[in-house]
């Protein structure tokens, strides 16, 4: 089929249940009350004509296209404003409507190029569409009148340019800003002819401006106006697929828009349930990674890490790898070997890696990057729920009434999810705006951003979200503000009466608190309020919660606090996970922590173990294998030797960058599986070329627990998806594995898992998209969890008393630094680094108070040395008042400044997940790259030499 | 930290965040969370760190805790992690 783009009904849908009947054009037609007559029309294929109207955006009535005929009214009403009643006769074309059409057509096209055949947006284009479809065949007016055309076009930003002479002022970029993105960065300067659209300030050109390049105006821009650089270069598309992104959990929906094997654009999918049309600069425009010259394509060994890399055949590298790993085992014992599961891969990719540790190596020893950040969410939440993921659809955010913020900074991590959650704290649609509660060290964008102020903020000391949590639970208990007949109904009361005894106590009222947290009391017991008597009260969390000695405590603390409130089970409330990475709901739920098989059942457990076995044919060990931090150590003591790595980065993204290296260099045998020689194959062995997303079959599962396909667009340029890699690598090893497509393996998991039981690849690509778990009781999914009662039957309170972070500031190290991410870039940058979005984001930078750079006599722009306990690296400084005084911030996506060589050791109590957010450093004025930093450039460029092999003669 | 520091450390850590329960009723969480995520060979060092008398460092519901996992521990399989 050729291509068409998704269609259009010019309106947004209406959520009403009542329907309204009424005849267009002689054909009958029934729709939820509140739908426009334009979109009525369009669902029975009757397009009428129209340009200012697009169904991601509110109807605007402004370009005189879309008019009708009503019988029974006068005049010529907009179809675009105009909503449905019941027994409406319209007509979409009569004379009357097409002369009115014509001549508005001829007053646009009299300002507007007549370049079509040479345009990028030829045969793609709604004015010319419109044109064709009027009937225009020739203009009174001439060309010779002022007019628009010849302005300079705006090429700063590096994915999409801005045509001025092609603009009609229709404005669907300024209202997807403003009411999809939220952004409010484009504007309508100027009034009549002289309207135009402008990025900001009149010195402001789209990159130097607001604009976060989510492209929400470029799929909203009905002419070339606003284009992507790419389809100028390349042309229009001629077939799509809709695939999933691989950026973060938010799990966006695409339309790949292919031309042969050549990626054009990535445009969101509108029926996507988790973007519902909308997209950000990561996922609509970062994926030029794929074609990369770093790309490494084919499989590379080499002795001893000081030495070049040596290219070799596929058979070659997976004989010499199962090889090594058998030659350890026998050397070192079973359990001296292990694997590392990506959150980026497939669920079918990560189920096959943890089955080749646990059936190939025999033993446990397998990990994944969620250890490092939603691990805790993973203990907290079974613990108090049942369940290790977050309760809500993402739909639900709409039904919100207050909405508390904790240790996530959205409109950065998760933008596509921070749009939807905006558009609610705007309150449109007629319905009051939600209120927000945000609880952060960081002033982050949505404490203040255009139309959305936060109640309040909670500017909280870096390490103290468990006192804060039981502070505001104190409040809630001792005021009277618990739910109880929820408590009573869904909950073990004794258990509440435990904790209400604990929270209560002097010890933890506000006011005792307050020189820990450093919140204002008042501020405090008023957002404790708000948030247990303002109507339904959801929280969303991100790794600002999990990445803390207390992690997994602070997730227990929220979960107690939305059942002391009765914030569950039901649209609107819940406790929401905000996920990393693209996959790390899956990878957890895959069974790739070393404690339990797939669906969260424990290792110990004989019932489970037996199905896996039976299915398998072979034993599973019934005790828990190392999580990451233990597999280095266990490397450093010589006990562990080899560690087969799929697509992750452990020495950039792991803490205390010094002591993984250390534990990779004690092993013998590193196998890297990834896109690139990154930082953890300067110390590997073996180099397995990866595939990226767009190469390959599978499924991603996002923070929403919604499992979603992944379709490949394009062959993998170094021959094989990753299922298959790791399926020759266990073949190597005499497994005689024979899937011969992911949907196969997706049979083994839910055979095997009881919460994946009704999944499918068929059922997948019928529905769209389904939310575990899907089984007998809930066939199509549990867009909610906990509706009518928790998993595990009662809801658990439990007590979770604040133990201070062992790391403490001292005269030494007086500052807190914490961590986190930026919008243009990804984790640790591997992907985005390689692509345009470095314009936005060339290094990392540090965040300091005014009065603390002024104490050190740095200002901004300042080369800076930050040093911890663990070790020191340079970078430049940003004095900003984002930051409270005693606290920095940086990122971690540059592998040149290696922010964890800074991070320490410290960890959660319950799971290891490194405490990223809190490290005590002391920061000076510097004059050039540590020590470390040099010594490691030098190694890098060592460890990545690959060696040419000369040509036959 | 060393990796027995490390594994004393953490004992210590989770014994710390059961605080606010009683001496038996915290070493048996504490106990019940070691047996549950540490693979053999840390329950192995820890065990062994208690046993031969240089359990010192420990505090003393995780002392405790680590002596409740030494009897519920499968031995053979610690010992040997063949």
């Amino acid at each position: 089929m050729t291509y068409q783009p998704q269609k259009d009904f010019g309106t947004p849908a209406s959520n009403a249940s009542d329907t309204v009947s009424l005849s267009i054009d002689g054909r009958e037609i029934s729709v939820p009350a509140g739908t426009s007559v334009m979109r009525a029309a369009a669902e029975l294929d009757n397009n009428i004509p129209k340009l200012c109207a697009t169904d991601n955006v509110k109807s605007f009535g402004s370009c005189r296209l879309c008019l009708i005929e009503i019988e029974g009214r006068k005049g010529t009403p907009a179809s675009c404003t105009t909503p449905v009643e019941d027994g409406m006769v319209v007509k979409t074309q009569t004379p009357h409507l097409q002369k009115l059409r014509k001549g508005v057509m001829e007053l646009y096209i009299s300002d507007h190029p007549l370049d079509c055949l040479t345009c990028s947006a030829n045969n793609d284009c709604e004015l010319q569409d419109q044109a064709a479809n009027v009937g225009l065949r020739d203009l009174r007016y001439g060309y010779e009148g002022a007019n628009h055309l010849g302005e300079a076009t705006d090429t700063s930003n590096p994915y999409f340019d801005f045509d001025p002479s092609k603009c009609i002022a229709c404005s669907r970029c300024v209202r997807a800003c403003d009411e999809v993105q939220g952004t409010f960065a484009l504007t309508m300067d100027g009034r009549g002819f002289a309207s135009k659209i402008s990025a900001g300030l009149p010195t402001d050109d789209f990159l130097s401006s607001e604009c976060v390049s989510c492209g929400a105006c470029v799929e909203a821009c009905p002419t070339a106006t606003l284009q992507e650089k790419a389809v100028t270069e390349i042309g229009k598309p001629d077939r799509t697929e809709i695939t999933t992104c691989a950026y973060c959990g938010v799990g966006c929906t695409f339309r790949a828009e292919m031309r042969g094997e050549q990626l054009v654009r990535m445009v969101p999918w509108k029926d996507g349930k988790a973007n519902r049309g909308h997209s950000c600069v990561k996922g609509r425009f970062a994926w030029g990674y794929a074609n990369h010259q770093d790309r490494i394509t084919k499989p590379m060994i080499r002795e001893s890490i000081d030495q070049p890399w040596r290219e070799v055949s596929w058979d070659e590298a997976l004989g010499h790898a199962a090889s090594e790993i058998k030659r350890i085992q026998k050397k070192y014992g079973r359990l001296s070997v292990g694997g590392i599961t990506s959150s980026r891969c497939t669920n079918e990719e990560t189920f096959l890696v943890q089955k080749l540790v646990r059936a190939g190596f025999g033993n446990n020893n397998v990990d994944t990057c969620a250890r490092v950040c939603h691990s805790p969410t993973g203990y907290g939440l079974n613990t108090t729920f049942g369940t290790s993921a977050g309760t809500q659809d993402f739909d639900s955010v709409e039904e919100s009434d207050v909405i508390l913020v904790i240790g996530a900074n959205p409109t950065d991590a998760h933008p596509v999810f921070a749009s939807r959650m905006k558009k609610r704290l705007r309150g449109i649609d007629g319905k009051p705006p939600a209120k927000l509660i945000v609880i952060d060290p960081r002033r982050i964008d949505l404490v203040k951003s255009p139309h959305i102020e936060a109640s309040h903020h909670l500017p909280l000391q870096p390490g103290t979200n468990v006192a804060v949590l039981t502070a505001m639970a104190h409040v809630i208990v001792t005021e009277g503000l618990a739910d109880e007949a929820f408590i009573r109904e869904r909950c073990d009361w004794d258990e509440y009466a435990e904790w209400a005894a604990f929270v209560a106590d002097d010890r933890h009222a506000p006011e005792t608190l307050e020189p820990v947290t450093r919140v204002p009391s008042e501020e405090l017991r008023a957002a404790a309020r708000l948030f247990a008597t303002g109507g339904n009260g959801a929280i969303y969390y991100g790794l600002g919660v999990t990445e803390h000695s207390q992690g997994s405590s602070t997730v227990m603390a929220i979960a107690n606090l939305a059942m002391a409130t009765g914030n569950i089970g039901r649209p609107g409330v819940g406790v929401n996970p905000l996920r990393g990475q693209n996959n790390v709901q899956g990878a957890c739920d895959m069974g790739s922590f070393p404690h339990e098989l797939s669906g969260y059942r424990h290792v110990s457990d004989a019932t489970t173990r037996a199905l896996f076995e039976d299915d398998w044919g072979v034993p599973i060990d019934s005790e828990p294998g190392l999580r990451i931090p233990n597999m280095l150590d266990a490397a450093v003591d010589g006990e562990f030797k080899a560690l087969y790595v799929q697509g992750e980065d452990i020495l950039q993204s792991d803490p205390n960058t010094k002591h993984v290296s250390a534990g990779l260099a004690a092993m013998e045998c590193v196998i890297v599986h990834d896109l690139f020689l990154n930082e953890t194959a300067n110390y590997a062995h073996i180099f397995l070329p990866g595939s990226t997303f767009l190469e390959k079959n599978g499924t991603f599962t996002n923070a929403e627990r919604r499992i979603q396909l992944v379709n490949k667009v394009m062959t993998p340029v170094n021959g094989m998806e990753d299922w298959e890699v790791t399926q020759a690598l266990a073949n190597a090893m005499g497994l005689g594995w024979r899937y011969s497509h992911p949907s196969e393996i997706m049979d083994e998991i839910a055979r095997l898992t009881p919460t994946f039981a009704g999944v499918n690849f068929a059922r997948l690509k019928e529905a769209g998209s389904l939310q575990w778990p899907v089984n007998e009781a809930a066939p199509d999914g549990s867009p909610i969890m906990h509706v009518d009662g928790f998993v595990r039957g009662k809801g658990q309170f439990v007590v979770t008393d604040y133990v201070p972070t062992d790391e403490k500031t001292g005269p030494r190290f007086p500052l807190l630094l914490t961590t986190g991410r930026i919008l243009s870039h990804y984790n640790v940058g591997a992907q985005t680094r390689r692509t345009e979005n470095t314009s936005w984001h060339p290094e990392d930078l540090l965040e300091m108070h005014p009065t603390d750079a002024e104490n050190r006599g740095l200002k901004d722009g300042d080369w800076t040395r930050l040093s911890s306990r663990s070790g020191e690296t340079t970078l430049r400084l940003t004095v900003t008042e984002r930051v409270a005084p005693g606290v920095v911030y940086t990122t971690f996506h540059h592998p040149a400044t290696q922010a964890n060589v800074v991070t320490t050791d410290f960890s959660d109590w319950a799971t290891n997940c490194p405490e990223y957010k809190v490290t005590a450093v002391q920061v000076a004025a510097s004059n050039g790259p540590t020590d470390w930093q040099e010594e490691y450039e030098e190694l890098s460029e060592q460890a990545r030499r690959i060696e040419t092999v000369e040509a036959a003669e | 930290m060393n990796t027995l520091d490390h594994l004393v450390y953490m004992a210590n850590q989770i014994a710390r965040n059961f605080g606010t329960r009683d001496r038996d009723a915290a070493a048996e969480a504490v106990a019940g969370h070691i047996l549950r995520y540490w693979d053999p060979r840390m329950k192995r060092r820890i065990i062994a760190y208690v046993a031969d008398g240089a359990g010192s460092d420990l505090s003393d519901v995780a002392a405790l805790a680590v002596s409740m996992v030494a009897e519920k521990a499968q031995p053979d399989h610690a010992a040997t992690g063949a």
